[in-house]
């Protein structure tokens, strides 16, 4: 090897050395929920809560599965009358509403609690359930009342191999290889 | 540029998104700001700069 191809390639080396460490860095916690709120929810036998906010400790969802259902309850620490709320997922620079709600509560109740279908959330989108998009999102939502509000954010894990992953990772090698291609001499 | 910076610009972009979406799709970083808008500008600023420097092929 010459010692300019061995130059050239430690070079790349470099780049790509650059880029993979950009990569690693999201990794970093969130913030969990912040105003006193506390909460829980048990899918498929497991509890989870505030603290389920990162990738590696998040909610998951076995989307795979059928007859699963989401069981949560949820409080605030403070007076909750005419509260509202929403919550959204997270996409770049925006969040995506997916859901709101809004009570007069006037019998001041601090808490509520439900059961969520998660076959009923399957049937909301119209493709197959291969082509449902897996992976990882970040939920961010906020609940204020007369009394007070919390924010919170919490990690989501839609768990399963579907058909867009490996589509995704064909398309980032392949234009990974093109994007080298801009490095040929014309 | 001695390399090919309209193919750089386009396939570094389209890379970048692609990235995103399969860090998504792994479970290892959701859709973040980082991951949507910086990794395509990642892309674009490797594309342009392997057009820049021009590695691979013949000197001329």
């Amino acid at each position: 090897m010459s010692d300019n191809i061995r130059m050239r390639t430690g070079k790349l080396v470099l780049v790509l050395g650059v880029m993979a460490s950009v990569l690693i860095l999201p990794a970093t916690a969130l913030a969990g929920i912040e105003g006193g709120c506390t909460g829980s929810v048990v899918i498929d036998g497991n509890t989870y809560g505030p603290n389920n906010d990162t990738v590696d400790n998040p909610i998951v969802v076995p989307i795979e599965k059928d007859g699963i259902f989401a069981n949560w309850e949820g409080q605030v620490p403070f007076d909750n009358e005419n509260n509202q709320g929403e919550i959204g997922i997270v996409v770049g620079p925006f969040t995506i509403k997916v859901a709101d709600w809004g009570d007069a509560n006037t019998a001041k109740s601090p808490g509520n609690s439900g059961s969520y279908s998660i076959d009923e959330f399957k049937d909301q989108f119209p493709v197959p359930e291969s082509l449902i998009p897996r992976g990882v999102y970040q939920l961010s939502g906020e609940h204020s009342a007369d009394g007070g509000k919390c924010t919170g954010t919490v990690m989501v894990k839609l768990e399963g191999s579907g058909a867009i992953g490996i589509a995704s990772v064909v398309g980032a090698g392949i234009t990974f290889l093109t994007t080298l291609g801009a490095g040929f001499r014309r | 540029m001695k390399g090919r910076p309209v193919l750089g610009f386009t396939n570094g972009l389209l890379f970048g998104l692609f990235l995103a979406l399969t860090l998504q799709q792994f479970g290892i970083m959701p859709l973040t700001t980082l991951s949507v808008i910086g990794f395509p500008i990642i892309g674009i600023a490797l594309g342009l700069g392997l057009a820049a420097w021009a590695p691979f092929g013949n000197k001329s």
